[in-house]
């Protein structure tokens, strides 16, 4: 994507085109990784009998890219030590 | 207090702001918690043949989606790209109403195989109606958030109203992660 008109490559209108198209591939990874999760989560719900265990395992973990990426737990921390 | 806070640098009121959002999620999951709790200590793993199993992954996609475009929405608010966000909000606000029109169908089919009367009705009512109640007050919200940004606030420097409703959404699709499995597929 090239820089538009009157902003350099770190600055401006180009710096936030590049910002926004980072976090937006972020978006869509957090997203198909969890559309993924439910997947799996359905057929082992299916197949799988006394399957409580393995969905805790899936489930617990597989939540944490919601909280990391989409809503940004770690900024908590970021912004108490600023 | 409220002066104080009134009069505080942006810095100070952003992180004062995150931390009441962050303490009131804190609490709501503990409210969830303890109905999804509920759901193991009267019924264990047991479940009945009668669930609609295709029709909660179909919801848990929706959801799934529509916290997708809200995550759409405050990356273009917070890049400056207002036609992004404003798109992106209102497809957010159609999709919750999809999973809302989803869940009426569920209950009306819940009210048929296992009634409020029976102890797996009384759980599966009280945690679909509690969900569905957070996601009517983010829909609420969500639409506070596209009637003000249609009138011109919120901008790159300042869109902490949509980012905190657009939190309140994620925790909305965090608690169904868990409340889908305990209801539908746990055996």
């Amino acid at each position: 994507m090239n820089p538009p008109a009157g902003s350099s490559p770190n600055t401006g209108m180009y710096a936030q085109a590049s910002d926004r198209d980072r976090r937006l591939r972020v978006g869509l990874w957090v997203f198909a990784f969890l559309v993924a999760l439910e997947f799996v989560e359905y057929a082992v719900g299916l197949t799988v009998e006394h399957n409580l265990i393995l969905l805790m395992v899936l489930t617990i973990p597989g939540s944490w890219p919601l909280l990391r990426y989409n809503m940004r737990i770690d900024r908590l921390r970021k912004e108490r030590a600023e | 207090m409220m002066e104080a806070y009134a009069h505080a640098p942006a810095h100070a009121r952003r992180r004062t702001n995150q931390l009441g959002l962050w303490l009131f999620l804190a609490s709501e999951t503990f409210l969830f918690a303890a109905v999804i709790t509920s759901r193991y200590y009267l019924l264990g793993v047991e479940r009945p043949k009668e669930l609609n199993l295709p029709l909660g992954l179909v919801l848990s996609l929706v959801l799934l989606l529509s916290s997708w475009t809200a995550y759409r929405a405050e990356t273009f608010i917070a890049t400056g790209h207002r036609r992004g966000f404003l798109r992106n909000t209102a497809f957010t606000i159609a999709l919750g109403v999809v999973f809302l029109v989803g869940v009426g169908l569920e209950w009306s089919e819940g009210l048929r195989f296992f009634p409020p009367g029976t102890l797996y009705g009384s759980v599966f009512f009280t945690l679909i109606g509690l969900h569905a109640f957070h996601v009517v007050s983010g829909l609420v919200a969500l639409g506070l958030v596209l009637g003000l940004g249609r009138s011109g606030r919120f901008g790159p420097d300042d869109y902490w109203g949509v980012e905190a409703v657009v939190k309140y959404w994620f925790f909305v699709e965090l608690a169904w992660l868990f409340i889908y499995p305990t209801l539908y597929l746990v055996t």
